[in-house]
């Protein structure tokens, strides 16, 4: 009888719409880049890695999205070096249809999804699991930068991805993501 | 004087005293009843540049309804009114901005109350456009009934917040005023909703 009102009671209180949500966070090391009117354009690969599942042996990497900020300085008085950030897919950075790019002077805040491929329901073993974007950031008018000034750049990433499993109640959980971040710089073709 | 005489004059007093106080007439009890009918005034437009951090411009606005009929609804005849300030930003040259994706300096829009205080300042997007950006005041709020005409001063100040190393910046503004009334349906006015702006 006990065990029946227990269940009952249960019952009455939960909410069959109730999560809990995992959010998975991490983020790459802070970056430096200088442009100079010789130097206008740099690029860099992120590549991102799922090398486990996460609690509840949950998919780490589906709705995962990535962030680039940044904020910009310039050694030279009186010039507004805007530089153009693109930040989109592995390749295709330079492509407006697949990458987000904006003219910015002094910050910047890109988002972008991070498409996971490979075996990523056992992340250990097989295909690797990892997702892969460029980061280009090129001065717009290199020639209004005077020879002797730079513009510099600090930048980083920050990666997020959220899983949410049927639960008695609504929660939130904030865990280290599974992955490892590395950065390549690029040169141009 | 009797009881029944004072209880009279006593009668006559409070119907006169209250035929001398009541409300305006309406057309609520006219066979075809109200109406609402919403205004448009004429657009006004205009741009004005902004080169440093902190310098300001003031728009001063004058909304008036005219025309409006002797007889209202019970509901009241100006039943809303606004005026809608949209800005659009660019640089005067490459990159232009105004386009969602150009970094600009912010500036800062303050309409002025009617009491003579100020709202509470609106900022725009560090990377405006392409949409204008938009702020709307209310207007006629104190429209008394029965009115034949109502006014409403609206000062519009637009402050750039950042300087160096932005570049100077052309703000170009569109103003329009609205107003829904009320209006009786026998009576066929024809109200009309006119905007002036003055600026320095």
């Amino acid at each position: 009888m006990m065990i029946i009102a227990s269940a009952a009671a249960l019952l009455a209180t939960s909410d069959p719409n109730s999560y809990h949500r995992y959010i998975f966070e991490a983020a790459s090391d802070g970056q430096r880049t200088t442009l100079t009117q010789s130097a206008p354009h740099a690029r860099y690969l992120l590549r991102v890695r799922a090398t486990a599942l996460g609690p509840e042996e949950v998919d780490t990497t589906s709705g995962a999205s990535a962030t680039a900020h940044g904020t910009i300085s310039t050694s030279a008085e009186g010039v507004s070096p805007f530089v153009r950030v693109r930040f989109g897919a592995s390749g295709q950075a330079s492509n407006t249809v697949s990458s987000d790019a904006v003219s910015a002077l002094t910050t910047f805040q890109l988002s972008r999804p991070l498409r996971f491929t490979g075996n990523c329901s056992e992340p250990d073993q097989g295909t690797p699991c990892q997702a892969e974007l460029d980061l280009s950031l090129e001065l717009e008018q290199p020639s209004s930068l005077p020879a002797d000034a730079s513009v510099s750049i600090e930048w980083s990433v920050d990666l997020e991805s959220t899983v949410s499993k049927v639960a008695e109640k609504d929660s939130d959980e904030s865990l280290a993501a599974p992955w490892t971040i590395e950065l390549f710089p690029l040169t141009e073709p | 004087m009797r009881r029944s005489e004072l209880a009279l004059s006593c009668a006559i007093a409070w119907a006169l005293s209250c035929a001398a106080c009541s409300a305006p007439a309406t057309c609520d009890a006219q066979p075809y009843g109200a109406d609402e009918r919403r205004l448009v005034s004429d657009e006004r437009a205009d741009e004005l540049l902004l080169s440093e951090a902190n310098e300001s411009q003031t728009l001063h606005f004058r909304a008036t309804l005219s025309g409006l009929p002797e007889l209202w609804p019970s509901e009241g005849g100006v039943q809303g009114g606004a005026l809608s300030l949209r800005l659009g930003m660019s640089y005067e040259n490459e990159p232009f901005g105004g386009d969602g994706h150009t970094e600009m300096p912010q500036l800062a829009v303050t309409v002025s109350e009617p009491a003579g205080s100020a709202s509470s300042p609106t900022s725009t997007p560090k990377y405006p456009g392409p949409l204008p950006s938009s702020v709307t005041a209310a207007l006629f709020a104190d429209c008394a009934f029965g009115a034949r005409q109502c006014e409403t001063l609206r000062d519009i100040r637009i402050r750039r917040i950042d300087g160096a190393p932005f570049p100077p910046v052309r703000v170009s503004w569109r103003a329009t005023a609205d107003a829904t009334i009320g209006v009786c349906r026998a009576l066929s006015p024809a109200p009309e909703l006119t905007l002036e702006v003055e600026a320095p």
